[in-house]
């Protein structure tokens, strides 16, 4: 750790010094008590020092976690966090690495919490949920997604992964040009979803702009999934819940959808060619209507300043129907096994679960789970940060927040691309993709049982 | 006598204490991950747990028998023609071209030129081509000049063409080496040898035929030597255009092995592949290399 070879190194200059010293003559007593006390004064000052703790970060979420970190830093002087940042492309396989050394980071947004936790590498946090109130600061819905069993099923057993509920949402951008052009509204159920993708199409505007190099259609496949299986159906089987399982009649009805909106060519031509970056080049651009994808795409300017586009939510299957979306929670960290400094790393857990670090997040874009904004019925004439708010809270009251499907497993993540340009391409059918999706995991779970 | 007898031992090891450094170096870099490769295939094991699970030779049957991983062999093997095949013979026909202009300006603008692919990454070559591929790129820019419009398309997200697509662009980088190559060794073709041709009637063709081709066996040893070694082993170009997609259209051993050990967290796969690939790579290569040295003892 950064502030032990600060604090050690005095220390043993100390001993050394003392040991020599007890070895001279009684008149260099004093001596010797003088230098002892310098020592001392000067190894007690470097102790006194901030611990550092180290937080895990992609490069793409640096300028989230640093704020993060900024606003910790400045709310106590006793610990400090200091990022330590990888690639984003090397984080799911860095982080293993590095989470089996002391040297590796204390606090970390796991990447595979199951296979993590089952690998011994994340400290179990129940110690500090009662330290801390975390249960009755949170309700046990918000706890569960890190609670994971010694049966590798989230949502039950222990808790390794806890903080606060702030984030981005997932649902539907919309080019505001278009949307008036056409004079369209916000669709209330999939099917007026449907008609205005194929109101768009019979005026000579693609319906979805999407990227499928990287199978980011799986944004939409997974909030249909929540639609037709409801939230709790299709998170259960993503916590590998024992008796879920996704080869059912209503994830082939939602993979069927799917295919029947590729079949129709509501999506742009290229979307198996390109991957999400292209992707907002051409909505910013304006050649297309829609697209689904997260708050996340509101960061770092992606689209031109003189581009305006709005979100609202995924559209519920029925009238009225609870609204879904994939959230994902910012605030959300594990506390590393090998942490030397565990307490310390809780405590910026534990900080993470105020207000003052919901508005670090909601400050840099994402929306946020603390009522800072009023819950209003979805409108095209709301600003895009109003709306991304609203929608996150939508999601949050309808208890409709999804997890993503690919979360399941790393088999699953792999599928995920491959299958959705088959689908794309016709050239395999929402049932055959969804067993593909069942049976891999399936063969996963024997193999290493 | 004894002296003597001691200062040959000495000089018997002697040599092996100068390579020692080098035999470490490779006993730990070369040896070792090897010989751990091979024992990681015989276990499921997900590169984290302390604990692996001895499976024998079942990753080397899923190697030999799951349609994906299969598949990316095929592909693997589908690769020569566009690494191999196509820039030999490139690069013979702009060697037989430029043999005439190997001296002065024009020749080495022109021997630059066609090395010029060859000295970026294939990472930076795999990006380059996506821009040009892309829907407003280059090739469908071109496509449209020339009234060629409606064949206009995504390139590597199309099932059909995606893989020839990604191929095109080993042709590409491979033609300048194989170029180069061809070329010292048509400099280092007796001219004599032409002339008699000549002298005996012998046209272009046949002087490339009975002549250049001839001379330049050793040479195309090497290229092909090289490029199938690329081709069966590729990864930077195919993992920066299409990571293997559409679907597992492209998909090659090198992207599979990556993704099983580095997504899937399934080591022992990753490396039975890894093997079967390097095996492979042995039975296509070793073959060739016996075919050019026949012909060089004949010759």
């Amino acid at each position: 750790m950064l502030h032990d070879h600060g604090a050690r190194l005095p220390r043993t200059s100390t001993a050394r010094r003392s040991r020599v010293l007890s070895t001279t003559a009684a008149t260099l007593l004093s001596a010797s008590v003088a230098l002892a006390g310098i020592a001392s004064t000067s190894t007690a000052a470097q102790a006194s020092g901030p611990v550092v703790i180290k937080l895990f970060s992609g490069s793409g979420t640096v300028s989230l976690n640093q704020a993060l970190a900024d606003g910790f830093n400045k709310s106590q002087h006793a610990v400090k966090v200091v990022l330590m940042t990888v690639p984003d492309a090397d984080y799911n396989t860095a982080l293993p690495r590095d989470l089996r050394t002391s040297a590796g980071p204390d606090v970390f947004a796991p990447s595979a919490l199951v296979q993590e936790v089952t690998d011994g590498e994340v400290l179990n946090l129940d110690k500090y949920a009662s330290r801390y109130g975390w249960a009755k600061k949170f309700s046990a819905q918000a706890l569960a997604p890190g609670r994971v069993s010694s049966k590798g099923v989230i949502g039950r057993g222990p808790l390794y992964e806890a903080g606060g509920q702030a984030g981005v949402v997932t649902g539907i951008f919309y080019n505001r040009a278009l949307m008036a052009k056409l004079q369209l509204h916000v669709p209330k159920t999939v099917s007026q979803f449907a008609a205005e993708l194929a109101t768009a199409k019979a005026h000579g505007v693609t319906p979805i702009i999407a990227s499928n190099e990287d199978g980011l259609t799986g944004h939409l496949f997974d909030m249909l999934l929540g639609d037709y299986m409801g939230a709790q159906g299709i998170d259960d089987v993503i916590d590998n819940v024992p008796g879920s399982n996704l080869d059912n009649p209503d994830a082939v009805a939602a993979a069927n959808k799917l295919a029947s909106w590729m079949s129709s060519g509501y999506f742009n031509s290229d979307a198996n060619a390109i991957q999400q970056t292209q992707s907002y080049q051409e909505f910013g651009a304006g050649d297309g209507l829609f697209m689904v994808s997260g708050s996340w795409i509101e960061f770092g300017g992606n689209f031109p300043k003189s581009f305006s586009y709005g979100m609202m939510p995924f559209p519920p299957l029925t009238p009225g129907g609870p609204y879904v979306g994939m959230e994902s929670n910012d605030l959300a960290f594990s506390i590393s096994a090998k942490s030397t400094h565990q307490d310390q790393a809780a405590q910026f857990v534990n900080w993470l679960s105020t207000p003052a670090a919901a508005r670090v997040v909601v400050g840099v874009g994402g929306g946020n789970a603390y009522g800072l904004a009023r819950i209003v019925p979805p409108a095209l004439n709301q600003s895009l940060k109003a709306q991304t708010e609203n929608v996150y809270q939508l999601v949050q009251r309808d208890n409709g927040v999804l997890n993503w499907l690919q979360n399941q497993g790393p088999i699953v993540n792999s599928d995920f691309p491959p299958q959705l340009q088959l689908l794309m391409a016709g050239k395999t059918t929402g049932a055959a993709m969804v067993q593909k999706f069942a049976a891999d995991v399936t063969a996963d779970r024997q193999a290493t049982a | 006598m004894a002296g003597r007898s001691r200062r040959r031992r000495w000089h018997r090891y002697a040599g092996w204490l100068f390579a020692l450094p080098a035999l470490l170096f490779y006993g730990v870099f070369e040896l070792h991950p090897i010989i751990s490769a091979v024992n990681y295939s015989f276990y499921k094991w997900d590169g984290i747990a302390a604990t692996k699970k001895w499976v024998g030779f079942a990753n080397y049957v899923a190697a030999l028998t799951q349609p994906q991983q299969l598949s990316s062999l095929w592909h693997a093997i589908v690769f020569i023609f566009f690494f191999t095949v196509l820039p030999v013979s490139f690069g013979l026909v702009v060697a037989a071209s430029l043999r005439t202009v190997k001296a002065g300006a024009y020749g080495t603008v022109a021997r630059t030129l066609v090395f010029l692919p060859q000295i970026l990454p294939g990472a930076a070559a795999g990006v380059a081509w996506n821009w040009m591929y892309s829907k407003d790129g280059f090739v469908n820019t071109v496509l449209h000049w020339v009234g060629l419009g409606s064949l206009a398309r995504g390139w590597v997200g199309s099932f059909t063409f995606a893989l020839p697509a990604v191929g095109f662009v080993g042709t590409w980088l491979s033609t300048g080496l194989c170029s180069v190559l061809l070329m010292a060794g048509v400099g280092n073709i007796d001219p004599v040898l032409y002339e008699a041709a000549r002298v005996d009637g012998a046209g272009a063709w046949h002087q490339f035929r009975r002549v250049t081709l001839p001379g330049l066996r050793q040479q195309i040893g090497v290229c092909v030597t090289i490029t199938v070694i690329a081709a069966l082993s590729s990864f930077d170009v195919v993992f920066l255009m299409t990571q293997g997609g559409p679907g597992y259209s492209t998909m090659v051993p090198g992207v599979e092995v990556y993704n099983l050990a580095f997504n899937d967290y399934q080591i022992g796969s990753a490396c039975a592949l890894a093997v079967v690939l390097a095996l492979l790579v042995i039975a296509v290569v070793a073959p060739l290399q016996r075919f050019f040295r026949a012909d060089d003892s004949e010759h």
